[in-house]
């Protein structure tokens, strides 16, 4: 992304954005609300034109590629993509073969061999039958991430996909999309998780870039303080000897002021 | 709508879901009784006619040859079968157009009257009865006064509804609804003006809708208008099912949603303009159809456009024969027919699979 401006009214979101994203990779998106992450994955997967500046996939504009190329490329998991009709969860995974199919819109043997591997990857295969209005949250994420995944994507645009998921489901969420070759952009609300599982991590604030690096090197206590107004700890999980954040209200005073020595 | 409950939504205790027959049998199973329903009900009438009679006459007439007209063929082939043939196309353009006004504003109460194109059929038909006269008018006038005002309300509500290079479903509902009401309030003023009884009494036929100005010309019209769109809407049924994801699913999946809907849009109003042209405003078929062949075959739109068409066929052809008997010699408006036959066997199915069709 080179100098990229966006948003929804004429005082963009957005702008100045200059950002390289490591291919293979998982980079977590951070920000306060309204720091302008969700606007600026909408400029990934072309939901909402730039106003101004580049985005850059390999050595094309993805903003001149045909529309259905850049969805045979880029995948998406958004933040609410449930329409009023109701699809099995194998039809709502097969959409995602639909950057694929020629102009008639019927799968091939191929399409279906892809839909069921996708199905099983997230652990769907069971629910593949049933109406996705039926599932729960966990289950309906899971049906969404398979849709991206058969997407075939080479870039997995994940916009928030932890919300309303339960501890459990969204660890499952992340180790889904991690390590499997594909690079990942996620826009995450919880520090801990980005830290724990994003090899790179940009912060997001007031629509621009405030850092971005490596979680360990990156979450500092005054980077956190400035742009959320928490007080952070970066530890070192126990047990698997990775990075971890732990948070806690500003209003709390250290330990310094609570005991004048 | 958004994912904030764990709790699976669990369809009532004695629900069980309608089942859902392979496609190929069903499309077989309907089209072979629509084609039953079509030779029964060129049978029936003031003069009935042995189905054997019926196809053999339909035969000849097809093939080109055939021995000189009886009056059994006369009845078959001039008064009756342009009526039937009408009434399969109909019905399946306003199934049809019921299926994709509901993708097309993502939600599944609308129905293709809810674009305000009706509206605007009403306000040119009337104006033709209250000015004119159904008999003075001959019987192209009609109809075409009927499309020209479809198409008008048509391109009014695009334009309104249209903002920044953008088409909302929601703003679409809104204006169509908004422009409905203003045309319907033109066509209330149209027949207080005009005063006479007769002419209010046509008025409100063609308003609750009928086929019994048929005629081969506008069958065939009808005809090829529905056939044509529906067969390029089932070539691009895959894009309806895109497109209910909303605008941002449908780019995520590479399709740009206003464009489509355009599309779409254009289809729908060339099949309501036409099939309201030639029949008045049917209520109910593009509403309960689509609705009730989801419950039978789910959501995706490469079965439910076949399904629906036929369905819609189905339910027109029967409906439209019982408006000429129940009262015979004179006839009802079929829209009070489809309203009563379709609402209680929607509702019940409704009902028995526990769940909306939403």
């Amino acid at each position: 992304m080179r100098g990229l401006t966006a948003g929804w009214t004429s005082v963009p979101a957005v702008s100045g954005i200059d950002l390289d994203i490591a291919e293979g990779r998982l980079t977590a998106l951070v920000g306060p609300n309204g720091s302008g992450k969700s606007t600026l994955l909408k400029t990934v997967y072309r939901a909402l034109r730039p106003a101004s500046g580049l985005l850059l996939l390999g050595e094309d504009d993805l903003w001149r590629l045909p529309r259905r190329e850049v969805a045979r490329t880029v995948g998406v998991l958004g933040q609410d993509q449930h329409g009023g009709f109701d699809f099995t969860a194998r039809e709502a995974v097969a959409l995602g073969r639909a950057p694929h199919l020629g102009p008639f819109g019927r799968l091939g043997p191929g399409d279906a061999a892809t839909v069921a591997e996708c199905l099983a990857a997230t652990g769907c295969a069971e629910l593949a039958e049933r109406p996705v209005s039926t599932l729960s949250g966990g289950e309906r994420q899971r049906v969404l991430l398979a849709r991206a995944l058969a997407q075939r994507p080479r870039l997995l645009v994940l916009d928030e996909p932890t919300n309303h998921l339960d501890p459990r489901h969204q660890f499952e969420v992340l180790e889904l999309v991690r390590g499997k070759g594909i690079t990942v952009i996620a826009a995450l609300h919880s520090l801990d998780l980005a830290a724990y599982y994003a090899d790179r991590v940009v912060v997001l604030h007031e629509g621009t870039v405030a850092a971005a690096g490596p979680p360990r090197e990156l979450l500092t206590p005054e980077l956190l303080r400035r742009v959320f107004g928490i007080e952070a700890s970066l530890l070192t999980d126990p047990v698997d000897g990775r990075p971890r954040l732990l948070i806690r209200p500003s209003r709390i005073p250290s330990v310094q002021e609570a005991n004048p020595s | 709508m958004a994912l904030d409950t764990e709790r699976p939504r669990t369809p009532a205790p004695d629900a069980r879901p309608l089942a859902r027959p392979p496609l190929p049998v069903l499309l077989a199973v309907l089209t072979a009784l629509l084609l039953g329903s079509v030779v029964l009900a060129i049978g029936i009438g003031p003069v009935s006619i042995a189905p054997g009679t019926v196809a053999r006459v339909l035969a000849d007439r097809l093939l080109g040859a055939g021995p000189p007209e009886s009056t059994d063929a006369f009845i078959v082939w001039r008064l009756r079968a342009p009526r039937v043939v009408e009434g399969v196309f109909v019905g399946a353009g306003l199934a049809v157009a019921g299926t994709v006004a509901q993708a097309l504003v993502r939600n599944p109460v609308a129905d293709p009257y809810v674009l305000g194109l009706s509206s605007g059929a009403s306000v040119g038909a009337v104006l033709v009865l209250t000015t004119v006269g159904a008999t003075a008018a001959g019987t192209m006038t009609l109809p075409l006064a009927a499309f020209l005002g479809a198409l008008a309300a048509g391109v009014g509500v695009f334009a309104l509804a249209r903002t920044g290079g953008m088409l909302h479903p929601l703003r679409l509902i809104m204006v169509g609804i908004a422009v409905g009401q203003l045309l319907g309030g033109l066509t209330s003023f149209l027949v207080l003006r005009a005063g006479s009884t007769d002419a209010q009494q046509q008025v409100m036929f063609w308003l609750l809708g009928s086929l019994a100005g048929a005629q081969w010309p506008l069958a065939l019209t009808c005809a090829a208008v529905v056939g044509a769109v529906t067969a390029a809407l089932l070539a691009a049924a895959n894009r309806l099912n895109v497109l209910v994801l909303g605008d941002e699913g449908a780019a995520a999946l590479g399709m740009d949603a206003t464009r489509t809907r355009g599309l779409l849009f254009l289809a729908t109003g060339l099949l309501t303009g036409t099939v309201v042209a030639v029949s008045g405003t049917i209520g109910f078929v593009g509403l309960v159809v689509p609705n009730l062949t989801r419950l039978l075959v789910g959501a995706d739109h490469r079965r439910v456009l076949p399904v629906a068409a036929l369905l819609g066929a189905l339910l027109l052809v029967w409906a439209d024969t019982a408006a000429r008997m129940v009262l015979a010699p004179s006839e009802l408006p079929i829209g009070i027919l489809t309203a009563m036959v379709g609402v209680p066997f929607f509702v019940w199915a409704l009902r028995r699979n526990g769940m909306g069709a939403a």
